[in-house]
């Protein structure tokens, strides 16, 4: 066994065992490793294996081994509510162990006593602290009740009675002799304490350590002065008591995306900053202890480390550090000191300086560096030079430089105080070369050199004023400004590039923009402007939002902080009836009524839903809020849109109307079925027609009343009912002519002029205009043509909703009374010789490869039609073959309004000459 | 009288907020995205809910999504914080068809109406809206609106015949209004290859961050409805897209996020940040008032 270290640090790395506790034993040279269920021990100068790995049924919540000579061999493991005495033979093995029993939940902490071999103290979530003689083990010799459970748990380190109990930010001194009451109750944080530690030099000192980014000192006889207080940038992990002078180390918690996994060394009498960093380790230091070097009195004190990387390294502590903290406050540094870190500087800057951002070192790198990183002596020395001053050094800004994605750091160097970034926006590129005066940043500013710019001479100049202006406002108040500087400079590069490149845009932008790069503080507005946008605007992007889908449904979405249980909100109707005295709302409790048992099984079934606990996901409703609209799906499925006996109809859409209880909408029905009723017409003798289907449709009151009804419902968005009355009295003519249009035998020429589609039949080009044909005495026509386009506006309303709906029959159906046809380019030719009209191309599947299109719609869904298709070999209409069988099962006629018959002609094609022999 | 709803789901398969939900056309599936960068489709059937894609690819909170209209092919938009906009298009599983970077977090999409083809908008940080088209390929244009930032897009609807027949290609003009920063909402069009302003809403005091434009049918008027961070929101309505009549329509208790018309009877939804959300309906003499609330958790249903 080595009994001397060499100034090299060593590195034990330990693959494969995943511990997150360590603890040293007596001599130094055994480790104990535990990770969540396993534990096995190291002999760290033997080799980097584990021996006697044990698995363990809990979690090992604490270890420690005897801290004292004669006991040396034990050590304490603590796990779930147990308490786990191993006894190591010859450093050879476990070979026996006893349980102490008395915990009724887990232990979060146990504690040897520093010089009594035989004490150990044992925190639990059971609020109670046990304090064990390992000669009786039954039962704890002591127990000090808490109301709250210590988190930790510390004997101090000079005295023999005190012990102190870390309860969440709260801190209480114990006596051993007195037991019913503590000492001492110190509020000491505002947040969890994570580590106490008592000193070695003074038995009424300890520090605490926080998640409140604090670490405290206590002095407990004088508990009123208020005690250094170290402020740190993230929450602290640990704070030990250095075992020489008056030093303290701690262990930050790093930031995410953060590498600066150190140990830091403070002098106490001198806490503005560090006087070390312990740089090495590769990700969050875990865990440290100092080693005591019992054999050797005469040698170095040594830390030993262990981090999540998994690897153990082992620290020595040179003389002048472990000496410093002690004389720095009295006088500075010796000649000799000096020479001492000049030297030692010399060999190691290039590797400290490398070291914490380099993950992947390789080994003999590591064991070459030397194992300190003095480089922070210069710092500290200065920073000595100007007493209290609250500034961070070079060193420490460096470390927490945080800088954005454009800008990579290509050298920092706090020993020659320099700092070269290379800044990239979009593809412009530069260098920017710091330099550090001694007096930074106390009103001194950096000097900077623009080096490898893509930038004009111009814009070198601005930014050597960006940068310039940005670091004399932060020195003006002794702020460090490199990380200031380089986002500033990030953001003045952003915006001038937009200014450059919208100069070609309107005069009111060139204004604008000129403003902002004329105006003296238009960096400062800009830079709020980029905070505000990286930091708030992501903050506050909405949680929860309603909006309404296409179908009408309402959609309510949420991530709510926190709720009991889950909750899916109800919209409660209650204004709506003093809103407005529509139609609409005075029916609601009927409409409602019917409508009450879908809701109600959905509520069950969204019951079933609530079983599950998840307290803090997000949640999404969806609400069927068609009362609040007047189209009902029922009524759409089911209305009647017969015009060949439009009296029937009407009085058939009544009668499916008093159906879903609407009573409004079965007296209109009625109304509209008596208006065209001809007996009742004829009986009043007010129509001097001769066509006896229409003769009603030339009174004047019939047609003023269809048309105010019409409007009325329009008027109350019931575009259900204005469509189908406008469907039903305003038919299209175009039915008349279906039957005559029929062309004889089709000649199967390809018109190139048609821009969309195939057609192979002659005249398809002519058919619409053949269908202008219109009997003018139909009903409404003598409106103006106004009034069709409102009233198309109505049915293409309506067709919409069907759509959404999904009934694309009812769809269609309404389609064809639009007195508008949309446009020839809506109209879906067949195609079935395989060639595309825009190129003449071959097609494959339908689909054009030089055009990429598909050019195949369906007529019913208006989409593209892959897979079956259907086309009628006439008018060429077709589309998706289950949707036209639907439509062939009930109709005769196209779904477009053209008026062929498919079927049959189709048909007629397919079978020319029996057709024709048939006719004959 | 309450309604409840018709489908209560927790998503468990988000690990962060949802920061938008939408229905396809159907109203089948639905999509929702969230900060833990992920967009989920969901079947919705009965009350209960199905994953039927899971779809990363973002390296950012997704703001916005958008379903397209079934014509363009069902596909989905996307917007998030890693400054991109990615279309989304199903063929078994979900593929990344187009993308576009803006030079910030982008905040918005939207799909212009599908009569126009198949156009997408996007809104960003950086101040600028994206305009991409597909036809036969993407191709993208984007141009500055808003100085400090653009936080939503919202397309005015395609009309055929808006004003009769001498003005038919009115309504078919493509027309956006997009909301900002600088606490104004700009109207713009497509003037040959440039977007125009040809219109602006100057009534909110803090950031517009939400527009939403509906068209009364019948009469024929453009509303645009606003919320903005100033706790109001504003309908404004014109009959030509230039000049806009702004009314407050109500002052809420806190920051208003979202708006949104319903498709027919022009009915308003807004939800504010303290969980807020209500209903909102014009009477007959123009005012503007709550035809409903969601009780917001407090009590159970009763």
């Amino acid at each position: 066994m080595a009994t001397r270290w060499s100034s090299d640090y060593n590195i034990i790395e330990i693959r494969d065992f995943d511990a997150n506790k360590m603890a040293v034993d007596y001599t130094g040279s055994i480790v104990l490793l535990a990770g969540l269920k396993q534990y096995g021990i190291v002999d760290i100068h033997k080799s980097p294996n584990i021996l006697y790995p044990r698995i363990c049924k809990y979690e090992i919540n604490g270890i420690e081994w005897n801290p004292t000579y004669h006991n040396q061999h034990i050590c304490a493991l603590a796990y779930n509510t147990q308490l786990l005495l191993l006894n190591l033979k010859n450093n050879v093995n476990f070979d026996s162990s006893t349980k102490l029993r008395c915990h009724t939940r887990a232990i979060l902490d146990i504690n040897w006593h520093s010089t009594d071999p035989n004490i150990l103290a044992s925190t639990s979530l059971d609020s109670f602290v046990h304090i064990w003689d390992i000669r009786a083990t039954a039962r704890p010799a002591l127990s000090l009740s808490t109301i709250l459970p210590a988190s930790r748990v510390r004997w101090n380190h000079l005295t023999k009675n005190l012990i102190a109990t870390a309860h969440c930010g709260d801190v209480k001194i114990w006596d051993q002799r007195k037991i019913s009451h503590p000492l001492h109750y110190i509020t000491a944080h505002q947040n969890n304490i994570r580590c106490l530690d008592w000193s070695y030099t003074n038995e009424n000192q300890f520090v605490t350590c926080s998640q409140d980014c604090t670490v405290k000192f206590f002095e407990i006889n004088n508990l009123k002065k208020t005690e250094n207080i170290l402020n740190t940038v993230t929450p602290v992990w640990r704070a030990k008591y250095t075992p020489f002078g008056d030093g303290i180390l701690i262990v930050l918690v790093p930031l995410e995306k953060r590498v600066d996994n150190n140990l830091l060394l403070w002098n106490l009498s001198a806490t503005n900053t560090p006087i070390h960093t312990f740089v090495g380790h590769s990700d969050t230091i875990l865990e440290f202890q100092w080693l005591k070097n019992n054999e050797d009195k005469t040698s170095e004190h040594e830390l030993i480390t262990w981090s999540k990387d998994q690897t153990m390294r082992l620290w020595h502590v040179v003389p002048f550090l472990q000496e410093m903290p002690m004389e720095f406050n009295e006088r500075p540094c010796t000649d000799d000191l000096d020479n001492y870190y000049i030297t030692q500087h010399s060999e190691i800057s290039n590797v400290a300086n490398d070291a914490p951002n380099d993950t992947d070192m390789s080994f003999e790198n590591e064991t070459q560096d030397c194992n300190l990183s003095i480089s922070s002596c210069n710092d500290s020395y200065n920073s000595e030079d100007s007493e209290e001053q609250p500034t961070l050094n070079l060193h420490q800004e460096f470390l927490s430089l945080n800088v954005g994605s454009e800008v990579f750091i290509e050298q920092k160097d706090p020993d020659r105080r320099i700092l070269i970034a290379l800044v990239k926006i979009n593809n412009n590129s530069l260098s920017v070369h710091m330099t550090f005066p001694l007096g930074y940043p106390e009103n001194v500013e950096p000097q900077f050199q623009i080096t490898k710019c893509t930038y004009d001479a111009g814009m070198k100049n601005k930014i050597h004023k960006v940068l310039y202006d940005a670091a004399v406002k932060q020195v003006s108040k002794n702020l460090t400004c490199v990380q200031y500087c380089l986002r500033e400079l990030v953001v003045s590069l952003r915006k001038t590039r937009i200014s450059f490149s919208e100069s070609q845009f309107t005069e009111d932008d060139k204004k604008t923009y000129s403003i902002y790069s004329q105006s003296p503080s238009h960096y400062e507005r800009t830079s709020t402007y980029m905070s505000c946008q990286d930091s708030f605007n992501m903050l506050q992007h909405k949680t929860m939002g309603l909006k309404f889908c296409n179908n009408g449904a309402l959609l309510w979405f949420n991530t709510p902080p926190r709720r009991k249980t889950d909750f899916f909100p109800s919209i409660s109707l209650q204004k709506i009836d003093n809103a407005n005295n529509t139609p609409l709302q005075k029916l609601q409790p009927n409409w409602f009524s019917n409508k009450h048992s879908p809701t109600d099984g959905s509520n069950q079934s969204f019951k079933s839903n609530r079983v599950d606990n998840h307290s803090d996901k997000p949640i999404i409703s969806i609400y069927d809020v068609s009362c609040l609209f007047p189209i009902n799906k029922d009524l759409a499925s089911k209305y009647e849109l017969d015009i060949t006996n439009v009296f029937s109809t009407c009085l058939k859409n009544a009668w499916i109307t008093n159906g879903i209880k609407r009573k409004d909408l079965v007296q209109t029905w009625t109304l509209a079925a008596y208006a065209c009723n001809i007996n009742c017409n004829v009986k009043k003798k007010v129509t001097s027609s001769i066509d006896k289907i229409n003769e009603w449709k030339n009174h004047p009151f019939t047609m003023h009343m269809i048309d105010s009804l019409i409007s009325h419902y329009a008027g109350h968005s019931d575009f259900q009912t204005a469509a189908l009355l406008c469907c039903v009295f305003d038919p299209n003519p175009v039915f008349k002519n279906i039957e005559q249009d029929r062309t004889p035998t089709p000649v199967h020429t390809r018109s190139n002029s048609l821009f969309e589609g195939f057609s192979f039949s002659r005249g398809q080009e002519d058919s619409n205009e053949c269908f202008e044909v219109c009997d003018q005495g139909l009903l409404l026509d003598n409106s103006s043509s106004k009034k069709d386009v409102y009233y198309d506006e109505y049915k293409k309303t309506y067709m919409d909703v069907l759509d959404n709906l999904g009934l694309l029959d009812q769809q269609a159906s309404v389609k064809k009374f639009l007195k508008h046809q949309t446009q020839k380019s809506s109209a879906f030719y067949f195609r079935f010789i395989v060639d595309c009209t825009k190129c003449n191309g071959s097609v494959k599947d339908g689909y054009c490869l030089q055009c990429l299109r598909f050019s195949l719609k369906c007529s019913l869904c208006n989409s593209t039609v892959r897979g079956a298709s259907h086309v009628c070999l006439k008018c060429g209409h077709g589309g998706h073959a289950n949707h036209l069988i639907e439509w062939f099962s009930k109709e005769t006629l196209c779904a477009v309004n053209c008026g062929c018959c498919c079927l049959f002609e189709t048909m007629s094609i397919l079978h020319i000459k029996r057709y024709d022999s048939k006719e004959d | 009288m309450k309604i409840v709803p018709m489908s209560g789901l927790i998503l468990n398969e988000h690990e962060g907020e949802v920061h938008d939900a939408e229905l396809d056309y159907y109203g089948q599936r639905l999509a929702t995205c969230s900060s833990d960068k992920t967009i989920k489709i969901y079947s919705i059937h009965n009350g209960n809910k199905t994953l039927l894609a899971d779809i990363k690819g973002h390296h950012g909170p997704v703001w916005q999504i958008c379903w397209s209209h079934p014509v363009s092919g069902h596909l989905l938009a996307s917007c998030s914080y890693d400054k991109r906009v990615v279309v989304w298009k199903e063929s078994n599983d979900w593929f990344n068809i187009f993308e576009f970077t803006h030079e910030s977090s982008v905040n918005a999409v939207a799909w212009a109406p599908h009569q126009h083809g198949t156009i997408l908008a996007s809104a960003s940080s950086d101040g600028s809206i994206g305009i991409h088209v597909f036809n036969k390929e993407w191709s993208s244009k984007s141009f500055s609106a808003h100085h400090n930032g653009c936080n939503t897009v919202a397309w005015a609807p395609y009309k055929e015949q808006l004003f009769g027949p001498d003005q038919t290609e009115f309504g078919k003009k493509l027309v956006l209004a997009s909301g900002g920063c600088d606490n104004l909402v700009k109207i713009w069009t497509a003037e040959g290859d440039q977007w125009v302003q040809i219109g602006e809403i100057n009534c909110h005091t803090d950031w517009v961050r939400d527009v939403a434009w509906t068209c009364t049918i019948g009469d024929n008027r453009q509303l645009i409805a606003s919320c903005s961070e100033d706790k109001t929101v504003v309908v404004s309505h014109s009959d030509d897209y230039s000049v806009w009549t702004s009314m407050r329509m109500h002052l809420f208790d806190s920051r208003v996020w979202t708006v949104s018309w319903s498709k027919i009877g022009n009915v308003l939804a807004v939800s504010a940040e303290t969980n807020k959300v209500s209903l909102w309906k014009e009477n007959k003499i123009g005012q503007w008032v709550t035809c409903s609330e969601i009780d917001d958790g407090k009590g159970g249903e009763d």
